[in-house]
């Protein structure tokens, strides 16, 4: 099940990778606004939220246990 | 960062006249984009979670806690990406010349400018309905130069800016004109 998790690392490292170069887009060539500002800010800080609740929820599962996941779709419905 | 009065390469004298950005609707769509995309795993959750037992499995909620974590990501980067690629879009209509400035994706940034003498036809096209009640099109300048080298996208008043435009290009030429006479 770990691979998952290793996997969805990837995705974070390359989400960050992307999220650096808008950001030094804005800081670079952008024009000076309060708005500019508003929605770099914005960014930043939504982006560490969804990082942070993401971790809370990520945090709760345990990541070593080995999971069944083609056998576990019996029973699923009500 | 710029200013709007400090722009990169500003010659002595040249003054910014004109400072254009797309129209706001190009942000209202950004942002109805993305919300529309954000409400997509919360019509999932309801659907799943109401009629069947998926996300008791413990697999498929750790399945589903990271797509979900990455989805969202994505859209957050997704919306800022759009709005940079919108902020970074600028024309910019000095007395001397007109300045083209587009962000192409990421990694790919283009500059142009020309000298308001070398501005040969202005036009602007104001297309469909949004466009027509919120006023905004394209004012296309050909230059001197065959191709057609400035295309001024959605900005707000197009028809206003092509005519302010052209009595730019008349004035510059006008006391250029002067000044060769008084050699």
């Amino acid at each position: 099940m770990s691979v998952f998790l290793l996997l969805y690392l990837v995705y974070i490292v390359i989400f960050l990778f992307f999220s650096f170069f808008n950001l030094f887009h804005m800081v670079r060539y952008g024009f000076v606004s309060v708005g500019a500002w508003v929605v770099t800010v914005g960014y930043i800080v939504i982006t560490l939220l969804g990082l942070f609740v993401s971790y809370y929820y990520i945090a709760q599962i345990d990541w070593n246990e080995t999971f069944q996941i083609l056998g576990s779709t019996n029973n699923i419905y009500n | 960062m710029y200013s709007r009065r400090n722009f990169p390469n500003q010659k002595p004298n040249e003054h910014v006249l004109m400072f254009l950005r797309r129209h706001w609707i190009s942000v209202v769509k950004i942002v109805l984009i993305n919300l529309s995309m954000a409400v997509m795993p919360m019509i999932f959750y309801i659907g799943v979670a109401g009629y069947t037992d998926f996300l008791e499995v413990e697999a498929y909620l750790a399945l589903f806690v990271l797509l979900v974590s990455a989805f969202y990501l994505f859209i957050i980067l997704f919306a800022f990406a759009n709005f940079v690629d919108y902020y970074l879009d600028v024309w910019i209509v000095t007395n001397q010349r007109v300045i083209n400035i587009e962000q192409k994706g990421l990694f790919s940034r283009e500059v142009s400018e020309k000298e308001l003498g070398m501005m040969q036809d202005i036009t602007s096209d104001v297309e469909g309905f949004w466009a027509t009640v919120l006023n905004y099109g394209n004012v296309h300048i050909q230059t001197a130069a065959e191709t057609e080298r400035f295309i001024f996208k959605q900005v707000p008043f197009a028809d206003e800016v092509a005519r302010r435009i052209s009595n730019l290009v008349s004035e510059y030429r006008k006391l250029n004109k002067d000044i060769e006479a008084d050699r």
